[in-house]
C-alpha cells in the first residue's frame, strides 16, 4: 500500500489568481464530457488546452491529470505517458502529479498490488486538497473512480481468459477487492470456488466469443470480386 | 485569447500619406502606367524616383507599404495581386524590408486587412514579419497567427505556394523565440489541413508539423495527419517542395509511431523513408547545414522520449551528409530509417528485414545493405538473451552514435518476450520457473507479470493453472464481426478507387505519355518496364532538387 502524501501537504500551494478564473470554462467542459462518458471527446478537449496552457502554471497540471487519467480510461498507455512528461519540472513535484506518475507508473508495469491503492490515494488527495475548487476535485475523483472500474473490469475478463485455476488471494491482488467482496462477484459471474483448497475455476472467456460474421451479401460478394478483378487487370 | 488579436478595422481607416496617395491616384509621372496585371497603380520605389529624375527623396518604407496596402485592400483579382507581390519593390530583400515596415503613423499593416478576404496581402505582411530578423516590426501575437490560420482564403493562399512554406517556418520561428514550441502546433495544424486540396498531397508544411509535434511530445496531435497516406505530389500546389521533404515526413512519422509504440505503423513509415528513391545528382546544389540544425533550418535537439526511448530527430552526424545532392548516394535520413527499421522489426516480429522480411527490391542498395553493422550482428542472434545482451553491451557507443540507445533498450526488453514465444513452437505445458528459466528472469512473479501480459496483448494463446503450470495452445484465428468486415471491405474498397483514380491520373500525365511515346517509337517494348522507375528517379528528379526560392 501507499502512503504518498501527508495531511499537510496541498495541491495548489503556488496557485495563481489566473488559474482559479480560468478554470470553471475548462473544468465545466472537461466535467459535461465526463458526465456523458465522452473520454475521447474530452482527451480532445485536453489535448487542446495542454497546446496553449502556460508552462509555468499549474493549469497545465490541472489539464494534465484529467487527461492523463482519460487516457487511462481508453486504455492508451502510451499516450498517457507522453501527456504526463510534458508537465514542466516546477510543476511535477506538486503532490497531484506525483501521485498521478505514481498511479501511471504501476498500470504501465503492471504492478497491480499498487494499482486501486494509489488509485485511491490520488482520489483522497485531489478531495483533500485545500485549494483545489470542489467540482474540479470531484471531477478528478470521478474520473480514477471510472478508470479503477474499467481496469477492473479488463483485468477481470483477462483473468478469465488466462486463468483455468487461480488462488483467492491472487485473484485478490489482480482485482483490488476484499475475498468476500470478490467471491460474490466471482459466483455471480458462475466462478467455482474450492473453499478448501481457496481456489477459484473462472469461467473461461475463449477468443471468438463474438458472433461469427453473418453471411455476406451478395451485394457484398460483387464489390469484392469486381475491386479483385480490377486491381489484377 | 481573443483580445490578443490584432483588431480588424474597416480598410477605409487606413489613410496614405501623400506620397502613397499620390502612387495611389497615379499622379508621378514615372509611375503613369496602371500596373496592367491589377489595373492599379503600381507602388513607388526607390529606382522609379531615381529614374524620373524626381527631385524629392525616394519614397520610404512607410510610404512605399502604404501604397502596397491601396493596392490589396482595392484589388479584385488575387490572381493578379499575387503576381504583383511577387515583382513589387524591385529585389525580393527591399521588397521584405518593406513588408516588415509600419506604416508612416506607425499603424500595424495587418489591422487595416482582413484575413479571409485580404489573404494574398496578409500571408506576405505576416510571413515576411515572422521570418525577419528586423526588430523593429511590431510584434505579432500568436493569437492573430492563430486567427490567420483558421480563416485565411485556401484558394488566394494557393496563389502564394512559397509564402505559405515561409510563414509554416516563421510560425516555428517565433514559437521557438517565446520558448514555447508547442504554440505552433495548432496555427500549423489549420495550415497544413486547410491549405493543400486534402492531406493526401505532400506539401512543405509536412514536415515542419510532424516535427514540431514530435519535439514537443505532442505525438497524438500528428496521428490524424499520418493517418492519411500520401498519394499526391503536386508541383503545382507546392513549387518549393523539396525532395527531403517526403524523406523527413516519413522519417518522423516513424518516430511517432514507435513513441507511441504503434510499431507496424512505425515501420512501414521507415520503410517508406529507407526504398524511396533515390535523388539524382542536380548540379551542386548540395546544401551543407552545420549538426546543430535540422533538415529544415529548424533547431532539433534530442526529443527526450523518455522511458528508454531517446531517439534524436535529426539523424546523427554532419548536417550536411543529410543534403548532398551531388551524387546520386542515398540520403542519410534513409540509412537511418533502415537502421530504425530494423530494430522495429525486432520488436515488431523477432526478426528483421536481414532474415525474413526484405526491404522492397527498389530499395537502394546502400540503404539496404546493413551487412557488417552492429544492427545486423544484433539480428542474427535475436532473441537469443545472452548473446543480444552480450552485444547491446559491446556496442552500445555504436548504437549511441546513431541516437538508437534508447530504441536497443526497448529491442532488448522485449527480447525475452520473443524467447517465450518461441517456446510455444516446442511445448505444450511448462512451469513458471522453467519459463524464466528460458527467458532470462530468476523472479516467478516477474515471469508471471510477463506472461499474464503476453495473453493480454494476445502475443500467446496460453493458461496458467494455480499450481504455476503453463499450457500453451494453438493460436486461434481471430475472430472479426460482422461489422468489422463490413469496415475492412470498405477500406478495401475505398483504396481501390484511390488506385484507380492515381492509375488514370498516371496514364494521362505528359511525362508518362513522353516516355511511352518515345519507347515506342523507338519499337523496344524491353524499355517499358522501365518507364516509371524513370519517372520516379530519372531525368525528372530535377523537380525535387533542393532549390533555394528566395
Amino acid at each position: 500500500m501507499d502512503n504518498n502524501s501527508s495531511p499537510q501537504q496541498t495541491v495548489l500551494a503556488r496557485e495563481s489568481p489566473q488559474v482559479v478564473s480560468e478554470l470553471p470554462t475548462l473544468g465545466g467542459i472537461i466535467a459535461a464530457l465526463q458526465a456523458k462518458g465522452d473520454y475521447y471527446g474530452l482527451i480532445q478537449a485536453a489535448e487542446r488546452a495542454d497546446l496553449v496552457a502556460h508552462d509555468d502554471h499549474l493549469t497545465r497540471l490541472l489539464i494534465a491529470v484529467p487527461l492523463v487519467l482519460s487516457y487511462l480510461i481508453v486504455n492508451d498507455l502510451p499516450s498517457a505517458k507522453f501527456a504526463l512528461l510534458r508537465i514542466p519540472d516546477a510543476v511535477a513535484s506538486v503532490p497531484l502529479a506525483q501521485a498521478t506518475l505514481k498511479l501511471f507508473a504501476s498500470v504501465w508495469e503492471r504492478r497491480y498490488e499498487n494499482i486501486f491503492s494509489r488509485g485511491e490515494a490520488l482520489s483522497n488527495l485531489a478531495r483533500r486538497a485545500d485549494h483545489l475548487q470542489e467540482d474540479l476535485a470531484e471531477l478528478i475523483a470521478g474520473l480514477v473512480g471510472t478508470f479503477i472500474e474499467s481496469f477492473r473490469q479488463r483485468t477481470f475478463v483477462l483473468v478469465s481468459k488466462a486463468y483455468t485455476t487461480i488462488p483467492l488471494s491472487l485473484a485478490q491482488v489482480y482485482l483490488g477487492l476484499q475475498s468476500d467482496h470478490l467471491l460474490r462477484v466471482t459466483s455471480s459471474e458462475g466462478w467455482h470456488f474450492d473453499a478448501p483448497s481457496q481456489i477459484l475455476t473462472p469461467v473461461r472467456i475463449a477468443r471468438g466469443t463474438e458472433p461469427s460474421p453473418a453471411s455476406s451479401t451478395l451485394l457484398m460478394f460483387e464489390g469484392v470480386t469486381d475491386n479483385v478483378a480490377r486491381l489484377e487487370t | 485569447m481573443a483580445s490578443d488579436s490584432l483588431p480588424t478595422p474597416p480598410s477605409t481607416t487606413l489613410t496614405p500619406t501623400p506620397a502613397a496617395a499620390a502612387a495611389a491616384s497615379g499622379s508621378q509621372s514615372a509611375t503613369d502606367a496602371l500596373t496592367p496585371a491589377t489595373g492599379l497603380p503600381p507602388v513607388p520605389t526607390a529606382t522609379a524616383a531615381a529614374t524620373a529624375g524626381a527631385p524629392t527623396a525616394p519614397p520610404t518604407h512607410a510610404e512605399t507599404l502604404e501604397g502596397l496596402l491601396q493596392q490589396i485592400v482595392a484589388s479584385n483579382s488575387p490572381s493578379a495581386l499575387a503576381g504583383t507581390l511577387r515583382i513589387a519593390v524591385g529585389t525580393p530583400e527591399a521588397r521584405e524590408e518593406v513588408l516588415v515596415s509600419t506604416t508612416s503613423t506607425g499603424a500595424d499593416p495587418l489591422e487595416a486587412l482582413d484575413v479571409a478576404q485580404h489573404t494574398i496581402g496578409a500571408l506576405y505582411i505576416l510571413s515576411a514579419r515572422l521570418t525577419s530578423a528586423s526588430t523593429t516590426a511590431p510584434a505579432i501575437p500568436f493569437a492573430y497567427i492563430d486567427n490567420f490560420c483558421r480563416h485565411f482564403d485556401p484558394e488566394q493562399a494557393r496563389l502564394a505556394p512559397e509564402r505559405v512554406t515561409l510563414l509554416a517556418k516563421g510560425i516555428m520561428q517565433r514559437a521557438e523565440a517565446l520558448g514555447t514550441d508547442k504554440a505552433a502546433i495548432a496555427p500549423l495544424h489549420d495550415l497544413l489541413t486547410r491549405y493543400p486540396p486534402d492531406l493526401s498531397f505532400l506539401t512543405p508544411i509536412h514536415p515542419i508539423f510532424v516535427t514540431t509535434c514530435a519535439t514537443t511530445s505532442f505525438f497524438t496531435a500528428a496521428l490524424p495527419v499520418l493517418a492519411v497516406p500520401i498519394s499526391q505530389i503536386s508541383t503545382t500546389l507546392c513549387p518549393d517542395l523539396r525532395y527531403q521533404d517526403h524523406l523527413i515526413y516519413h522519417y518522423v512519422g516513424g518516430i511517432v509511431f514507435t513513441a507511441l509504440k504503434r510499431y507496424a505503423e512505425a515501420a512501414e513509415f521507415f520503410e517508406l523513408c529507407a526504398s524511396a528513391p533515390v535523388a539524382p545528382p542536380t548540379g551542386g546544389t548540395s546544401v551543407a547545414r552545420g549538426p546543430s540544425q535540422g533538415p529544415l533550418g529548424i533547431s532539433m535537439g534530442g526529443i527526450g522520449i523518455g522511458m528508454g526511448m531517446g531517439m534524436m530527430m535529426m539523424p546523427p552526424g554532419p548536417g550536411s551528409r543529410y543534403f548532398n545532392f551531388s551524387s546520386s548516394d542515398p540520403s542519410m535520413f534513409q540509412v537511418e530509417a533502415a537502421k530504425k527499421l530494423l530494430l522495429v522489426q525486432l520488436i515488431l516480429h523477432g526478426k528483421a528485414s536481414t532474415q525474413a522480411l526484405p526491404l522492397p527490391k527498389y530499395t537502394h542498395p546502400i540503404v539496404a545493405n546493413l551487412k557488417g553493422t552492429v544492427y545486423n550482428a544484433l539480428a542474427r542472434v535475436y532473441p537469443n538473451l545472452e548473446q543480444v545482451h552480450a552485444i547491446a553491451a559491446k556496442e552500445a557507443a555504436a548504437f549511441a552514435l546513431d541516437d538508437n540507445l534508447g530504441l536497443l533498450g526497448l529491442v532488448v526488453d522485449r527480447a525475452p518476450r520473443w524467447a517465450i514465444r518461441r517456446l510455444t513452437e516446442t511445448y505444450l505445458t511448462l512451469s513458471l520457473s522453467e519459463i524464466g528459466r528460458a527467458a532470462g528472469m530468476e523472479q516467478i512473479e516477474e515471469v508471471r507479470r510477463v506472461v499474464l501480459s503476453m495473453i493480454e496483448e494476445g502475443e500467446i494463446d496460453a493458461s496458467i493453472d494455480a499450481d504455476g503450470s503453463v499450457s500453451f495452445a494453438d493460436e486461434e484465428p481471430a475472430a472479426v464481426s460482422k461489422a468489422e468486415t463490413d469496415r475492412a471491405l470498405r477500406t478495401a474498397q475505398e483504396q481501390e478507387q484511390v488506385l484507380r483514380r492515381l492509375e488514370r491520373e498516371i496514364a494521362r500525365s505528359k511525362d508518362y505519355l513522353q516516355k511511352a511515346v518515345r519507347s515506342r517509337e523507338e519499337g523496344s517494348s524491353a524499355n517499358w518496364p522501365n518507364i516509371e522507375e524513370d519517372l520516379l528517379g530519372g531525368s525528372q528528379g530535377g523537380r525535387w532538387a533542393d532549390e533555394a526560392v528566395y
